[in-house]
Order: C-alpha cells, then sequence, then structure tokens
C-alpha cells in the first residue's frame, strides 16, 4: 500500500506518524509541498491514500483539491478541511446539527461590525474568518476597543481583514478542552491550564489529560460529524450550566497529547487511515 | 414574490438591472453589503431570492453562503461562486466535465513556479487564483521575468500570493470571446478586441457580435454547467487548435455587450430571477 | 447639481441617477458616490480593494 503523506516539514508528530504507518505495512512517500507542482490536466501521482499534515492551511485544501480530483482517497477529505479551516463554514456547520456554537454575527465594514458588537453586547471576540486560532485574535470588552481594533482593521486593508466574525466570548476560566476525535470516536482529551484568555495549546497552555465522558465524547464526535467525519481535533469550552464548541482544526500537537494521555494518537490516526483504504476512500 | 439585490456600490451593470426589472414590474429590495449584518439568530430574510451583485468577491462569497446556509435561494449559488471566484477550481471543474481549457499548473512557492514555467516554456501566464479585471495577470515572457516577477509576489505576500497558478499562453487572433449563459442556454455572445493581450472590457478595449452556433454556444453551455449552473459569463479563446474555456464569471459585468449583440442581457438575468423565485 | 467633497467643484448628475451611484468629478477626477438623491449629497467612492472584480 502507497501512502502519500503531503507535508511541510518533519516535525516530531510526522515522524510519529511515519514510524505507525510503517507498523502498518504502508510504503510512506513524503510530498514536500514547498516543491511540489501540480498538473491540472492529468493524473502524475499514483498512490493508495494522502494524509494531509501542511503547515498552511491553503497549500492543505489546494493539494486535497488535486487528490480529490484524481480520485485518491485522503484523510481528511478537502471538504472538511476547507470547512474547519474557517470559522463562518465550521459555524454552519456545527449550528445545521444543532452543535453548540457561541452566538455569532458576520460584517463587512468597521460601522457595520461596531453595529453588531454594540446589538450583541460585551465582551466579543473578532477574528478573521479564517487563520490560526491564536492569530489576531482580539477579546473586545467596550465600544472603545472595539473603534481602535476596526481602525487598525481599516488600514490593514488586505481583504481578510474585511470580513468581519465576531463570536460572543464564552467566560469559562481554566475549562478549555480539545478533544481527538478520529473516525467517530473521541481517542483523547486535554484539558488547557492557560492564564491568557486565548486558552490554546499554542498559546503555550499545559497539557493534562482531561477524562472522556460520555458526554464530551457525544459533543465532540457530533462536531465531526456536522463538518463530515474524519481527523480533527474539536476545542470545547464548558461553562457551569453547558458546553459550547468554539474552534475546530487539523489535528496538531499530537505527540504532547499523546505524552499528556497515555494513548498513541498517532497509532489511531494510522488505523483510522487504514480502515478509509480498505473501505475505498469514503470511511467517515 | 419579493426578490432582493445584493450590492455595494451601483455601477452601469446594476442600473441596466433595475431598469430591466423596473419595465417588467419586478419590485427589488435593495441590499447593501457595506451596512448588512448577518445573525444567524434572527433571520431577517425572507426574500424568494436574492441576486448578488456585490463588488467584493470575499463578500458575495460569504453573504452567498449565510443566504444559502439560512434557505434564501440564490443567484448565483455560492457553489457556483466558489468555483468560478477561483481559478484554480475552475480549471477542475472544466476537466472534470471534459470542456476544454488552457494547461494549467500549481505550486506553492516560488522555487516551484519557476521550475514549472521552465519545463512549460515561454511565453507563460501567471495568475492569482482569486481576482478579476485581469489585476496582477502576468505574462511571463523569460525567465528574467519569471525571476522578477515571482520576487515581487513573495514579497507583497497577502496569502494568495503563495498559491502560484500557471497557465500555458494561448496565441489567439487580436480578440477573444465573451459569451453570456442564462440557465443554462448560451444567449449571446461578443467578440473583444484590444491590442493588449488581456483582451478584457474592462481594461478598454471595444465589442463586436460573435455567433453563438456551433462550438461557441455548446463549449459556453457546458462550461456553465461545469461549475455549477446560474448566470454566467465565459470567456473563450480562439487557439489554433480549437476554442478553450478560459475563465468563468459569475457577477459578470455586460455594459458593452448588449447592443453588439442586440439580446437584452439584464432582461433575461430578471426572468431567470422571477423563474426561481416561482420555483 | 451636488458639491465634490474634494474639491468643492459643483457636479452635474443625470436625472436618472440612483443611490449608490458612481459619478467621477469632472473637475478634480475624484470618483465620487451617491450617497443620497434628494437632497443631493455625494461622498469619496470607496476605493478598489484587492478582491474586485467580476
Amino acid at each position: 500500500m502507497e501512502m502519500g503523506i503531503v507535508l511541510s516539514r518533519i516535525r516530531k508528530d510526522e515522524k510519529r506518524l511515519i514510524a505507525e504507518a510503517g507498523l502498518r505495512g504502508f510504503d510512506v512517500t513524503t510530498i514536500d509541498n514547498s516543491r511540489q507542482v501540480f498538473e491540472l490536466d492529468r493524473r502524475h501521482m499514483d498512490l493508495d491514500v494522502v494524509l494531509e499534515r501542511c503547515v498552511d492551511h491553503h497549500r492543505a485544501v489546494y493539494a486535497l483539491s488535486v487528490f480529490d480530483h484524481w480520485g485518491i482517497p485522503t484523510v481528511n477529505r478537502q471538504s472538511v478541511v476547507e470547512t474547519y479551516g474557517n470559522r463562518l463554514l465550521t459555524t454552519l456547520a456545527l449550528r445545521e446539527r444543532g452543535v453548540p456554537v457561541p452566538d455569532m454575527r458576520l460584517a463587512y465594514t468597521p460601522d457595520s461590525a461596531l453595529k453588531a458588537m454594540e446589538d450583541m453586547g460585551y465582551p466579543v471576540v473578532l477574528r478573521p474568518a479564517e487563520g490560526p486560532e491564536d492569530q489576531l485574535v482580539s477579546r473586545i470588552g467596550d465600544k472603545y476597543t472595539a473603534a481602535t481594533v476596526l481602525e487598525h482593521k481599516r488600514i490593514l486593508g488586505a481583504y481578510h481583514h474585511s470580513i468581519f466574525f465576531m463570536q460572543k466570548h464564552i467566560d469559562a476560566p481554566g475549562h478549555d478542552i480539545r478533544a481527538y476525535v478520529v473516525g467517530g470516536e473521541t481517542v483523547a482529551a486535554v484539558s488547557v491550564l492557560t492564564h491568557h484568555w486565548i486558552g490554546t495549546i499554542a498559546a503555550g497552555g499545559l497539557m493534562e489529560n482531561e477524562p472522556v465522558t460520555e458526554e464530551l465524547n457525544g459533543l465532540a464526535v457530533s462536531a465531526v460529524e456536522a463538518i463530515g467525519g474524519g481527523v480533527a481535533v474539536v476545542d470545547m469550552v464548558r461553562t457551569k450550566d453547558a458546553w459550547y464548541v468554539q474552534e475546530m482544526g487539523p489535528p496538531s500537537g499530537l505527540s504532547d497529547a499523546s505524552d499528556a494521555t497515555g494513548v498513541n494518537i498517532p497509532g489511531k490516526i494510522m488505523d483510522y487511515v487504514a480502515d478509509t483504504v480498505t473501505k475505498g476512500g469514503r470511511a467517515s | 414574490m419579493k426578490i432582493g439585490m445584493l450590492l455595494s456600490i451601483v455601477s452601469t451593470e446594476q442600473k441596466m438591472l433595475f431598469e430591466a426589472a423596473a419595465k417588467r414590474g419586478v419590485a427589488f429590495d435593495r441590499m447593501d453589503d457595506r451596512r448588512i449584518i448577518f445573525d444567524l439568530e434572527n433571520h431577517r430574510y425572507d426574500h424568494d431570492v436574492i441576486l448578488e451583485r456585490c463588488v467584493n468577491h470575499s463578500r458575495a462569497l460569504y453573504s452567498l453562503k449565510m443566504l444559502n446556509a439560512s434557505g434564501i435561494r440564490t443567484v448565483n449559488t455560492y457553489d457556483v461562486a466558489r468555483v468560478c471566484g477561483n481559478k484554480f477550481l475552475t480549471t477542475m471543474a472544466l476537466v472534470d466535465h471534459g470542456v476544454p481549457t488552457p494547461k494549467a499548473r500549481v505550486a506553492f512557492t516560488a522555487e516551484a513556479a519557476l521550475e514549472v514555467m521552465e519545463t512549460m516554456g515561454y511565453p507563460v501566464v501567471l495568475k492569482p487564483p482569486i481576482g478579476s479585471w485581469g489585476r496582477l495577470i502576468a505574462r511571463i515572457n523569460d525567465r528574467h521575468a519569471a525571476e522578477a516577477v515571482l520576487e515581487h509576489k513573495e514579497v507583497l505576500g497577502s496569502y494568495h500570493h503563495s498559491v502560484f497558478y500557471i497557465q500555458e499562453y494561448v496565441e489567439k487572433p487580436g480578440r477573444d470571446i465573451r459569451s453570456f449563459v442564462v440557465d443554462g442556454e448560451t444567449i449571446c455572445a461578443v467578440y473583444r478586441y484590444s491590442d493588449h493581450w488581456k483582451t478584457n472590457t474592462a481594461l478598454g478595449g471595444t465589442t463586436a457580435d460573435c455567433p453563438i452556433d456551433g462550438d461557441v454556444g455548446t463549449l459556453s453551455s457546458r462550461a456553465a454547467e461545469a461549475v455549477g449552473g446560474g448566470v454566467v459569463a465565459v470567456d473563450l479563446l480562439e487557439s489554433p487548435e480549437g476554442i478553450l474555456v478560459n475563465e468563468v464569471n459569475y457577477t459578470m459585468e455586460f455594459r458593452n455587450s448588449v447592443r453588439p449583440t442586440g439580446v437584452d442581457i439584464p432582461g433575461r438575468i430578471i426572468d431567470y430571477l422571477v423563474k426561481v423565485a416561482r420555483s | 447639481m451636488g458639491t465634490c467633497p474634494e474639491c468643492g467643484a459643483a457636479v452635474n448628475v443625470d436625472d436618472d441617477v440612483v443611490e449608490g451611484e458612481i459619478l467621477e468629478c469632472e473637475e478634480c477626477g475624484a470618483e465620487l458616490e451617491v450617497i443620497s438623491v434628494s437632497p443631493l449629497e455625494l461622498e469619496l467612492a470607496p476605493e478598489e480593494e484587492e478582491d474586485w472584480g467580476e
């Protein structure tokens, strides 16, 4: 079985994934996205399955589109990656499935964005519709901060800054949870302890094992099913009386999460990839 | 029947659409995308159909997604805008449907892009996958030009500049063809003449009627079907090997095409909207 | 008849002018947007952005 892994760099996570693939009898070819050229009018790669591990979201989406176009099964599927890489697409998919998400608004100009924030009430989290979870995220507590941040966005000007995606801030100190979902099951979960309000692993939060309760598993699995299935992380917050799904994304931080939980997450992912190939590429 | 038009500024096309609607007694609800706030909790839109005429691609795309997700029909749909708004996705849709289109390659770094150009041979066309009006489209004649342009792209750095869409250069007879397809039917086409190799009327140039029997009509309809239908304008190139579909536009301009073709393009768009609203 | 907010020149408009329409000031060449028709109010039109087009 020939597996292509399309990637940007071979990091700790990729090393472990490649090792796990070898244990399952895959011949692994790494495809460096910075060197790869895709011809759109003919299939020029012969692979049984492709695992996507790009750092850059757009490269991931473009590369997966090509493999999909060629009929090569991929993990994840292109539409799943396109969805979890975009906050609006993710929110819409989650809502349609009835997964609880923070209240949101979308506007296109600083004036209408300000009006939206005034209307939904502070604090509001303003972020670009696309981009890494910890980049250009602002928690806005009042009208003056809102006006300042919006002015900066207006001057920055690149067109992703002219999509104003606003979410109601959910206050849940110390309760940020990341679930690793692989093929319809939460294989591991960690809680992120941080003093900064952006409670993400990327922001340097410490990870601890979080027991996978039935409730946590149920929510995380429906979130991943809502975007089309596959392998993903689900970032959730738990307040006194409710859970919310805040963000979804590619399975990153695998080594650290495996160490914190004692679960071999790369191994679970490779089991899923093997299963995908057996089922003809459309496993969920 | 309630029909909305989502727009920002009013260009000549929008005015022509207003007039065509007024002539048919169809009332429009104008929605300015600069004032709009989309809110999932309160659905404020109860239109039977909304015509999207935003000038910004990203606003168009996000609005169509929000509207379609709330069950509002739009012309065009999100799926059509997503594919037409991205040259890479358009090429793949055309290839999937067996519609002849210039050869294209994709690379993610300047080094890989340069290698593609060297392999394909010059001249070659470099395009941002997203963008229009011929903006930042470069015809590259040799390695020196390639290096200079790629260096600029790297410095510019905006994320779409890190996807390099490279297309073979098609020798054309001083003109290209733009056809208009509504609901699967090619309704008319124009030749666009220009001294500049980008024969886009937005950059100046003249137009004349182009017959739609034969390949022009058939290929335009097939290209429209490949991207998902609706109301689109198809850009075609007359290559020595036959007609090729270059691009498909989903919020098209048509101001210079009504007179030479004698076809009431805005009227046909409004008729289609009414049909969608009633369906 | 309106006034260009950029140069103060008088701007002639056609009878069929509509709200949201873009005009050019003949005096200074600025692109102007019609904010309201009656009374006639003009503002500088939005600048072209990276993703503008068909």
